[in-house]
């Protein structure tokens, strides 16, 4: 096994540990407000568990997405409501619910159209590279008499 | 006249003042050869005559070398080469010689006095044989045709003798019997004995006003003399005075060193003390029979011999011969070295193909040792091999298997001419030539032909009217016809003429050549040989000779693997060709640096085409690992986007 892959294991047991200790923080210091966030983050964490790509590309990316669009009602749940049935109806509101989930179907489509752009690119440039390959082919049979099918 | 006509005029004279007119044919002046009028461009009395030399027989190159001062009462050789033939018919060789004064003598035969044959007849050519014995040079050719008088009262003058091989064209009658029955090509320089000879027979023909033996054929004049005698048979119906009788049977004696001398000729007084009596012969009483020749003494047995090869090996092992000598002739001594080499190696079937042939030759130079070298049936003279050679492959096919087993086997070598003959100049060492019989194989003889005839024309195809006798003049021909020219132009013919005619070193390189039976393997030593020929035998361009050249080296051109290279070097050999110098095409076609390169460079495009392919199979081949990849990348990016907005989000509610 190669040092590199001894770290990569070991970095993702470390940020699985981390990701646990926060979330488990979260529910001990503040369990009203970790309540409707498991609400908000659910598509996300439904994605962690569906996702099975390496390194759950996209479920990471639904997770960041979402997280990104939960920062100003979790500031806002921080100072304004109490108890988990207030902070739920503060932060489990469907406008909230609907931007953070939304934010993750941003991912989700990104996640889905990004790759193809990237294939669609990349095939461009590579059927440029093999035209111009097979051009310069075809001068050096020519050039030196070379049997094509000999060669191929 | 332009400056173009008079060079080509130039041209066209022999030792560049004797101009030959081929148009007007003189039938009595060359004693039997084709002569024709010159003119010498040099000389107030220009009016000189030409003999025309055979394509087949050598002229005789010693005496044309050593015969360069005139010597009086003869036509001595003035010139020679080559000359155009009249009407566009190519060309001939000329020996170009004065005038002869008058007519032949055998024009119009009548009976001599003694006192006008003495005088005007025997001194002067006494007086030529003489200057030519001192020059260590024969005539051999001194018959009433080649001999001419102005007028009646004037000295004759003996005509050339230098067009042919020496005695070719000599009646049997004119020549001792020795030569006489040699085959024509075959009777050598001989000796100046010979011409005493010829010259007595010359004086009996005048004396008696008429050819003497002239009603017999070869075979019959010859057995009569060696029969009776030379002088008994010529003369005896012929009347002579006592002191011409006594003369004549001196120049006709039978041994040539009972001949007087030339110069003794000139001196009748004191040649008439001189008296040298021939050794008596054995003859028997009974004769022998072979065939139809009746054998009375060793002479005629000899000669006997000499005419059927399997009666003569007949007669020898069964004793015949040796019962007759001793029984016959009384000769027991001569019969029992005959016995011993019937019984010895010679005589063995076993000991080879040339058992027999020997065995005969041995014979007849045992019974008679002034006999001729006698092989197979023909009696030759071994200094008379390179004309012998050229009767063999140009006129008498018959003569070819002799020839060359006298040849191949050395017989010459180890044959002992007699006494008599034995101190004569030989023309040529055979020995040195030997290495082209053994390099040239089957063209051995052909390139024996060209070294000993160094005058002969080459025989290769198209050069039937022409005369080229030089390496020079060959390549000029082959510039001449290169335009016509086929896949090769050393064929065997030309090559035998090559190794002959050239150096040690083209001569290797010719064998070399010749060894190669593919004609694709044998091309570029075929240019490689004409490119030395011009370096070292004409090196003038050849434009024409270069084009052809060019197109056998176009088949070579696909040994270069690069194209634009092979169509630069195309146009670059066709721009050398204009100038005509066949080294600097082989030059250009054999630069190793440039085909080392080319070789380079065709390693390199086939690796780089073999990266090319690797690399086109890649991408034809990578699409799905290309997608996963995307899609990695593109997973990757949007949690980037998202990670980014994340941490804005956060810093931006941090700080309100």
């Amino acid at each position: 096994m190669s040092l590199k892959s001894i770290w990569g294991r070991a970095g993702k047991a470390l940020l699985v540990l981390m990701l646990g200790l926060a979330a488990g923080g979260l529910i001990a210091l503040s369990p009203d407000i970790a309540s409707p966030l498991v609400v908000l983050q659910l598509p996300g964490l439904l994605a962690l568990i569906l996702d099975r790509s390496p390194g759950y590309g996209m479920a990471r990316a639904v997770l960041l997405f979402q997280a990104a669009a939960c920062v100003r009602p979790v500031m806002d749940a921080w100072y304004h409501c109490s108890g988990v049935d207030g902070c739920m109806t503060y932060l489990a509101a469907w406008p909230s619910v609907a931007r953070v989930w939304l934010a993750g179907a941003v991912a989700w489509i990104l996640g889905q159209l990004l790759p193809l752009g990237l294939k669609v690119w990349d095939d461009y440039r590579l059927r440029d590279r093999r035209s111009v390959l097979t051009a310069r082919r075809d001068v050096i049979v020519a050039e030196w008499g070379l049997d094509r099918h000999r060669l191929h | 006249m332009s400056d173009h006509s008079s060079v080509a005029l130039s041209s066209s004279l022999i030792a560049g003042r004797y101009a030959i007119d081929t148009s007007q044919s003189l039938t009595d002046a060359g004693a039997g050869l084709p002569c024709f009028l010159a003119r010498d461009r040099s000389a107030g009395d220009g009016r000189r005559i030409a003999l025309a030399v055979s394509r087949d027989f050598s002229p005789r190159v010693r005496h044309l070398k050593a015969l360069s001062d005139p010597i009086d009462n003869l036509m001595v050789p003035l010139g020679h080469g080559i000359a155009p033939l009249s009407g566009s018919k190519g060309e001939g060789y000329f020996v170009v010689c004065p005038a002869p004064p008058g007519p032949p003598v055998s024009a119009n035969l009548n009976v001599w006095p003694d006192k006008a044959l003495l005088d005007l007849v025997l001194a002067p050519i006494a007086r030529v044989l003489d200057a030519l014995h001192g020059r260590r040079l024969t005539h051999r050719a001194i018959r009433p045709n080649n001999v001419f008088q102005a007028a009646r009262g004037q000295l004759v003058t003996l005509g050339a003798a230098w067009a042919a091989p020496p005695a070719m064209h000599q009646p049997a009658v004119c020549e001792p019997p020795y030569s006489a029955m040699c085959h024509p090509a075959g009777r050598g320089d001989g000796s100046i004995a010979d011409d005493i000879y010829a010259l007595g027979v010359l004086l009996v023909t005048l004396a008696g006003g008429k050819i003497p033996m002239a009603n017999m054929d070869d075979a019959t004049v010859i057995r009569w003399k060696l029969d009776l005698g030379s002088f008994q048979s010529l003369t005896r119906d012929v009347s002579l005075s006592p002191s011409l009788a006594e003369l004549l049977r001196g120049m006709l004696a039978e041994e040539p060193d009972h001949r007087p001398l030339p110069a003794a000729l000139l001196d009748l007084a004191h040649l008439r003390g001189r008296r040298i009596a021939a050794r008596p012969i054995r003859r028997s009483q009974r004769p022998l029979m072979l065939n139809d020749i009746a054998v009375f003494d060793g002479r005629m047995l000899g000669f006997a011999l000499l005419t059927d090869e399997k009666k003569a090996i007949q007669f020898l092992h069964n004793g015949l011969v040796t019962q007759w000598l001793r029984r016959s002739v009384g000769d027991a001594t001569m019969a029992a070295q005959i016995e011993d080499l019937v019984r010895g190696g010679a005589a063995d079937p076993r000991s080879g193909p040339l058992a027999y042939a020997t065995l005969v030759m041995r014979t007849i130079q045992a019974v008679n040792p002034r006999m001729p070298l006698c092989w197979r049936g023909v009696a030759l003279w071994p200094d008379a091999l390179p004309s012998l050679l050229a009767a063999a492959l140009c006129t008498d096919p018959t003569l070819s298997a002799p020839v060359e087993e006298l040849l191949v086997n050395h017989i010459t070598g180890t044959w002992l001419p007699s006494a008599s003959r034995a101190g004569q100049p030989e023309s040529f060492d055979m020995s040195q030539y030997r290495y082209l019989l053994k390099d040239g194989g089957p063209s051995g003889m052909l390139r024996l032909f060209y070294a000993l005839n160094p005058l002969l024309p080459c025989t290769g195809p198209g050069m039937a009217t022409e005369w080229i006798a030089s390496l020079s003049d060959l390549l000029r021909f082959l510039e001449r016809t290169a335009v016509k020219a086929g896949d090769t132009m050393i064929v065997p013919p030309i090559a035998a003429f090559i190794a002959a005619r050239a150096d040690r070193e083209i001569e290797v390189q010719v064998t070399g050549l010749s060894n190669i039976n593919d004609a694709k393997t044998s091309r570029l030593p075929e240019l490689l040989l004409l490119r030395n020929l011009q370096a070292k035998y004409h090196p003038a361009p050849m434009p024409a000779l270069a084009s052809w050249v060019v197109k056998r080296l176009l088949l070579d051109l696909d040994r270069w693997r690069n194209k634009p290279r092979r169509e630069a070097l195309k146009r670059h050999l066709e721009v050398l060709a204009q100038a005509g110098i066949l080294s600097r095409l082989l030059t250009v076609m054999n630069d190793a640096a440039a085909r080392s390169a080319d070789e380079r460079g065709l390693l390199a495009a086939v690796r780089e085409i073999a990266m090319i392919d690797a690399e086109v199979a890649a991408i034809d081949h990578g699409d799905e690992a290309r997608l996963t990849d995307a899609a990695r990348v593109g997973q990757a990016v949007t949690g980037g986007i998202g990670l980014s907005i994340f941490i804005l989000m956060v810093m931006s509610a941090m700080l309100r």
